[in-house]
């Protein structure tokens, strides 16, 4: 054995280090959230729902009620200048043609005039949505004279005319073909409506002139009300009462269940007892008792009513679960701990059962929320909500179902917000909850 | 009686486990005779569960395992597809675990927990099954088994549940039974019949334990061999006699001398600090910042190497190498 | 003892429990009596009462009849917030599940501070107490920003006895400290309670199932079974000679580290004289018990001195 291996089995006592604890990431409940890329996207979106149905009526300055007996059912339109058509003339040409053709085309009425021909006792019209294609699409008229006035729910799309001349003996005689587009236009009676032309003015003097229609970017529904004004509107009632009415139920059931929980023994028994009372409780008698206590007629709008009942009768769930944490955590070592060293029921509650208690509400409360915007939309739908014309979202999709294969965006836009919005406030939700749980805030050891 | 001449019923060659960064066992080789008890101790985290559940084939799915010369008996392991494991575990292997509770079904019935490796395994009817549990539960020490077995997990003491593991476990008559600390849970009365059942059965049919325990009063009483287990290896192996009388490695000392006694000590010497991170590659010995006879060699990786028959270690201190030899707490030879 | 006022003193307490079989008597007639710094060792089986009566002596659970003393002054039976203020700084509590006894979400040195602050400590002083007492318990300053989470098993009970002794509190009742620890973190734990026991003179309840570690830590031991005291004695007389039946069984099914002596002793545990008792007739180890008699089954024994310090509830106390 040489030196060298006689110095590799020199004692180092001395040397040892006792391990270094690592030093602790401390992060506040802010900086975390802040770092995390989903919460803030999440937050960015309820803001921006938020400020939607705050200042979103102001800058859209539609109205929500307006129907635009011009564009039902439109998809998004820009804004267009169309003529004024007056049409309470009846037509008649002066002079024959030599062959089919349109002296007006607009989308209030489509004009055709068309050679007599010989032998025809009548014609036929039939009008066809798709130009290309083969069949003569739909009889619209039958008529002796050789023109003919369409009124019939007229779009600013391609259109193909066939006449058939009528013959005795022959089925179907002689066709004359004809496509046309027809103009954006907007009949007098309409533009009375909707202002367009002020009171008591002369009808043949306003006859071809051009009116500006405003915009409708997410289009209209099946009554011809914009969309997006509907939309900006309804945020407001289905945001109010999706969000205070969890808020108000959830608070007060958290409030119920840490009094039964704490209190323990005989009252909590009474308590629950009552929360089982409040279950059983039938929500659809109450809120016609409560439509009836608030002196709110048939066909008139009850938010009041509505979050009233919300909050009376969905209060017990969250009571329930709250009373079940804050019997689990009185039982826990370290709340006794806290009891031990002198701890009066509020500093347990502030410092030890709440910040255990808060990541429960806040997953109820990001459940509450979706469920109470689409018992607005039941109510609404079923009449004990808000009524016609005041939108909601719940309301506008129950409309939009009924026009979803012909026109999808009539259900899509305000399903797809009240997603958005249910997804927001979930995320929110859970990312609240993370940044409060410490141990995803650093690793465990 | 451990050194028996024919070849062992399983071993295993620098078991390695990785569990995402964490390398829980860090090249283990063991050796597992028929009716042998080996203890397989070590502290929490020290990787003995994680050996015994590659033993069994049931580690969890993100873990990677690497190992070489795996036997059992004539079987392959380390070549099972799902369906061999499944019919490995049950017919060779079995396992009872530490808390019985959360071990069995608790809407089943007893009887048919451990009716169902039966007619799994063994292919009996139904009435063939009901027979052999009863007369298994008997065997277990449970009186009145025809009823027992028509009653539920909740309806039993922890002792009496752990016996219905062991049956259970036995049901297919494994020829290696592995306990993860079998008895933790159970008070120390219920503890002591617990382990003599578990004697009584290996004896009656020359099965092997293979016994994962952190008490070394367990070890005592059942190991006929005993490997001590630190930072996902072994770090010292023998006969349970070599490794109470005479211990090589200071981390079996340690623990040894850290186990309060019913005779009055004054202070008991505890190992100061904590077991090393094992997500960190350990340079050199893992124990030496706990060391009480730490040398600058140390800091090299020592060898497992034999001091003699059967016992080894992985220690510096009593390496043929070394110039101190002889001069420490304890004497070899 | 007799003739000035114990530290604590329990005499006849019994604490019942509706369970799933009707009302059942967790702890059931048990008095004992505590000398200031004196240690205490509590041991049994799992049900035999002994948390439960850790627990009424800290006012966590109820006394259904029977009277504890503290110091000569009778404690509440029914603790409001104000009890609990009051002995905050005369009796304190060390809990088996260190890391249950931590609030997840509440900073080490936060936990520390919690009673002194609630003492009336202005929050400066509680840090700095804090962190003194962080460094006495073996832990080092720094480890006062961590969350429970990030403490070992060990740490987090060194955190819990700190907390129960930083008030500096007369009598520390500690319910199972180590017994869901790793050995070697086990010795450090009983290590640091021994010195604290000694530095501060408190009085101590050590409760726990291991026999060795009481022994180790106790100068007095009691063996409970089903809510009684079986027997009472110096802990060196009671694990070496032991008196009752059911005391010799524990000591015979506790393993010791030592090949050659288990060897020795494997069948040497005591089988039941498998004498048949009624529910809550007799002795209530009678059924279990190695030299039950008829007698055992028909007549309940008492609690009574056998020599100095030793008492034992048994009609035919062994080695005499």
């Amino acid at each position: 054995m040489n030196s060298v291996a006689a110095e590799r089995f020199r004692a180092v006592g001395a040397e040892r280090q006792p391990e270094a604890p690592a030093e602790p990431r401390p992060f506040g409940l802010l900086q975390v959230l802040a770092a995390n890329r989903r919460a803030q996207l999440a937050a960015a979106t309820v803001l921006l729902l938020v400020l939607a149905a705050l200042l979103g009526p102001l800058l859209w300055q539609q109205d929500p009620a307006q129907q635009w007996l011009s564009q039902i059912s439109r998809g998004p339109i820009g804004a267009q200048t169309v003529r004024l058509v007056v049409n309470n003339e009846r037509w008649q040409p002066l002079s024959p043609v030599s062959h089919l053709q349109s002296p007006e085309a607009n989308t209030e009425r489509v004009r055709l005039q068309w050679p007599a021909v010989d032998g025809a006792s009548r014609y036929r019209i039939y009008r066809s949505d798709q130009p290309g294609g083969g069949g003569l699409g739909i009889p619209l008229a039958e008529r002796s004279q050789p023109w003919f006035e369409d009124r019939l729910k007229l779009e600013p799309r391609s259109y193909r005319y066939t006449v058939v001349s009528l013959q005795e003996g022959r089925p179907l005689g002689e066709r004359l073909t004809l496509e046309l587009e027809p103009q954006p236009a907007i009949g007098w009676f309409e533009a009375q409506l909707q202002g367009l032309v002020p009171e008591g003015a002369d009808p043949q003097s306003w006859q071809g002139r051009q009116l500006s229609l405003p915009a409708h970017p997410l289009g209209t529904d099946s009554l011809g009300r914009d969309m997006l004004a509907r939309l900006l509107h309804g945020a407001r009632t289905s945001l109010f009462v999706g969000v205070l009415a969890p808020l108000l139920f959830i608070g007060l059931g958290t409030a119920y269940g840490a009094f039964a929980g704490l209190a323990g023994g005989a009252i909590d028994n009474a308590l629950m007892r009552g929360a089982d009372f409040v279950i059983a409780l039938p929500f659809l008698l109450f809120m016609i008792l409560l439509r009836v206590a608030f002196g709110i007629g048939p066909g008139e709008s009850g938010i009041g009513p509505m979050i009233v009942a919300m909050v009376l009768l969905g209060w017990p769930g969250s009571a329930r679960l709250v009373r079940g944490q804050i019997l689990k955590l009185r039982g826990e070592a370290y709340v006794n701990a806290a009891r031990l060293a002198g701890a009066g029921p509020i500093y347990l509650i502030r410092r030890h059962l709440l910040p255990n208690v808060l990541p429960v509400i806040l997953v109820s409360l990001s459940f509450a929320i979706p469920m109470a915007i689409f018992t607005e939309a039941f109510l609404s739908f079923i009449g004990m909500g808000v009524s016609p014309p005041t939108p909601s979202w719940g309301s506008m999709c129950n409309d939009g179902i009924k026009s979803l294969l012909a026109h999808p965006h009539e259900l899509l836009f305000p399903a797809a917000l009240i997603s958005v919005s249910v997804l927001a406030f979930n995320m929110l939700g859970e990312s609240l909850r993370d940044a409060m749980d410490v141990k995803l805030r650093t690793e465990p050891l | 009686m451990s050194q028996s001449p024919e070849s062992p019923l399983l071993a295993i060659r620098d078991l390695q486990v990785r569990i995402g960064p964490v390398r829980a066992v860090r090249g283990v080789s063991l050796e597992v005779r028929a009716g042998e008890c080996l203890s397989l101790v070590g502290e929490s985290g020290c990787g003995k569960s994680m050996t015994a559940m590659s033993l069994m084939g049931l580690l969890p799915r993100q873990a990677q395992l690497s190992a070489s010369d795996w036997h059992f008996d004539t079987l392959r392991p380390g070549s099972f597809s799902a369906r061999q494991w499944q019919q490995f575990r049950g017919e060779q292997v079995a396992m009872i675990f530490q808390n019985p509770m959360t071990a069995l079904n608790p809407t089943m019935r007893i009887g048919a927990q451990i009716t169902e490796p039966l007619r799994a395994h063994r292919g009996m009817s139904r009435k063939q099954a009901q027979r052999e549990v009863e007369r298994l539960l008997e065997r277990m020490s449970i009186t009145n088994a025809a009823y027992r077995a028509r009653q539920y997990p909740f309806e039993f003491s922890g002792g009496m549940l752990q016996r219905v593991m062991i049956a259970a476990a036995l049901a297919c008559e494994p020829r290696l039974l592995i306990a993860d600390e079998p008895t933790t849970a159970l008070d120390v009365t219920v503890q002591a019949e617990v382990l003599a059942l578990l004697d009584e059965l290996r004896r009656e049919r020359n099965m092997a334990l293979l016994l994962i325990t952190h008490d070394l009063g367990v070890v005592a009483r059942m190991a006929d061999r005993v490997a001590v287990m630190y930072a996902g290896e072994i770090v010292e192996e023998g006969s349970a006699e070599q490794l109470f009388y005479h211990t090589a490695h200071p981390y079996t000392e340690a623990l040894r001398a850290s186990v309060p006694t019913l005779s009055h000590g004054d202070r008991l010497p505890a190992i100061a600090g904590t077991p090393p991170d094992l997500r960190s590659e350990i340079g050199g010995c893992a124990f030496m910042p706990r060391c009480a006879y730490a040398m600058d060699i140390c800091r090299e990786t020592p060898a497992y190497y034999p001091l003699e028959a059967g016992h080894c270690s992985r220690c510096w201190r009593w390496h043929p190498d070394c110039p101190q030899r002889g001069l420490g707490a304890g004497d070899h030879g | 003892m007799a003739d000035h006022v114990p530290l604590l003193s329990v005499e006849r307490a019994s604490c019942h429990f509706e369970g799933p079989g009707g009302r059942f008597a967790a702890v059931d007639g048990v008095s004992l009596e505590i000398a200031a710094g004196e240690v205490v060792g509590l041991v049994g089986e799992s049900g035999s009462g002994k948390s439960t009566l850790g627990r009424l002596i800290t006012g966590l659970n109820q006394c259904s009849s029977g009277s504890i003393r503290f110091a000569g002054r009778a404690l509440p039976t029914r603790y409001r917030a104000a009890d609990f203020r009051y002995y905050a700084d005369k009796i304190q509590m060390v809990f088996q599940d260190a890391y249950g006894s931590l609030n997840p979400r509440s900073r080490v040195s936060e936990a520390l501070a919690e009673p002194l602050l609630l003492q009336g400590l202005r929050p400066r002083e509680a840090q700095l107490r804090a962190s003194q007492w962080l460094e006495r318990v073996g832990l080092s300053a720094q480890m006062g920003a961590r969350f429970p989470h990030e403490l070992s098993g060990g740490q987090r009970q060194r955190v819990g006895v700190a907390r129960a002794f930083i008030n500096r509190p007369q009598l520390v009742i500690c319910d199972e400290p180590v017994s869901a620890l790793d050995v070697s973190v086990q010795a450090q734990i009983i290590n640091l309670l021994r010195d604290l026991q000694r530095e501060e003179g408190v009085a101590m309840l050590f409760i726990a199932h291991d026999l060795a570690v009481v022994r180790y830590l106790a100068d007095r031991t009691l063996v409970m079974y089903r809510g009684k005291i079986m027997e009472s004695g110096d802990s060196g007389a009671v694990f070496t000679q032991p008196r009752h039946p059911y005391t010799q069984t524990l000591l015979a099914a506790n393993p010791v580290a030592d090949p050659q002596l288990e060897r020795q002793r494997r069948g040497s545990v005591p089988a039941a004289a498998g004498i048949i008792a009624r529910e809550g007739e007799g002795c209530c180890f009678a059924p279990r018990c190695f030299q039950a008699q008829p007698r055992c089954v028909s007549e309940e024994p008492l609690l009574e001195a056998q020599g100095e310090n030793r008492r034992c509830a048994c009609h035919f106390p062994l080695g005499l």
